[in-house]
């Protein structure tokens, strides 16, 4: 069996695959571990922000993936899939379990969207046009708001969202069109500069 | 081309209508230039496709991120290495293997030579005790003349 260094260093690490840090988490090294939490803890965050719509929800299961990640690397297999498959697809069951938990929550009760820090006057439009389309997002149908995130927050391919997603490709395409649907009649006729007819539907 | 129509490919091809077959792309925009609606359709989802890449993200927070890098630390899971007793138990049971390895090996190579020795089914040719006639060597015929000759008449 081939033996690996003791301990490799932080640019080192840096240069290794995600797939190759897990092997590394696998045997007990917390600065692999570490180098993956600076990889994916915010992107994480992002994901299941967007899916439970609640912040304090979304750092639990934050807390839980990467606790599953620690706990069960030995069980990564990388012939089979790519790390962000593996590990979204565990972050994305941890937010539909809750989701599925919990009574259903009134749109006004998902919190408040990322607000960027205070943008030039120029960028003002631009923000809102983003905010509003994130609401849309969160305001989504659970799969679609999944398919959504995973193939736009995460940047899976649709092949790796549909294996995050445990469903065929055609059947993930087909949750993003009426995805890009519902998004499109909920913001028809917004303008970032409020004139247009008023903001998300 | 309805709007219905308009709008369904708009989901499906997406609203770059440059890579729209031609013919399609032709009705669309014959449609285009009369309906209102299809316009705000297609604005609504240029904005769709342009904002979805580039979502605010979420930053993770101070005590979230102190508390995965702590995770490690709470659930220790390194492996262990080797003890005293390992390490000298670890010598010891790799001689044992390669010795118990090759003591096999010769059991059962004197078995097998056994069991074909004792049941016939090879001979030897001057060492197996019932071997044809037809198969005595030359030495063997030797041997067998001197233990027939009469050692009286040699002695006279």
């Amino acid at each position: 069996m081939p033996t690996r260094p003791q301990r490799l260093s932080r640019e080192t690490l840096g240069d290794l695959s995600d797939e190759a840090l897990v092997a590394l988490v696998a045997d007990g090294d917390r600065a692999a571990y570490a180098e993956l939490v600076a990889r994916h803890l915010d992107r994480t965050v992002t994901i299941a922000m967007r899916v439970t719509g609640s912040r304090a929800e979304a750092e639990d299961v934050a807390q839980e993936a990467f606790l599953r990640l620690w706990r069960d690397a030995g069980r990564f297999r990388p012939e089979v899939s790519r790390f962000g498959t593996w590990f979204y697809r565990i972050a994305m069951n941890l937010c539909l379990d809750r989701r599925r938990r919990r009574p259903a929550a009134p749109l006004e009760a998902a919190g408040d969207t990322a607000d960027p820090a205070p943008d030039p006057e120029a960028l003002i439009g631009d923000a809102r046009q983003r905010t509003a389309v994130a609401q849309a997002v969160t305001a989504l149908p659970e799969r679609l708001r999944a398919a959504v995130t995973l193939t736009y927050d995460a940047g899976l391919s649709n092949a790796e969202a549909a294996a995050a997603m445990e469903i065929g490709v055609k059947a993930l395409e087909s949750l993003l069109v009426r995805a890009r649907k519902t998004l499109r009649q909920s913001l028809a006729g917004w303008r970032a500069d409020g004139t247009g007819q008023g903001g998300v539907r | 081309m309805t709007l219905y129509e308009f709008e369904d490919l708009l989901d499906t091809l997406g609203p770059e209508l440059d890579r729209w077959p031609t013919d399609l792309r032709m009705a669309a925009e014959a449609l285009l230039s009369t309906d209102p609606a299809a316009r705000q359709a297609l604005d609504a989802a240029r904005m769709v496709a342009a904002t979805l890449a580039e979502l605010p993200g979420e930053r993770a927070s101070d005590a979230l991120r102190r508390a995965v890098l702590d995770i490690p630390l709470a659930r220790p899971r390194s492996v262990a290495t080797p003890g005293l007793l390992d390490r000298l138990f670890g010598g010891t049971a790799a001689a044992w293997r390669a010795w118990t390895a090759g003591a096999v090996a010769a059991s059962a190579a004197m078995l097998m030579g056994f069991y074909l020795g004792y049941g016939g089914l090879l001979t030897l040719p001057g060492l197996t005790g019932n071997a044809d006639v037809a198969t005595i060597t030359p030495e063997q015929e030797l041997v067998e003349l001197i233990a027939a000759l009469d050692v009286t008449e040699i002695a006279q």
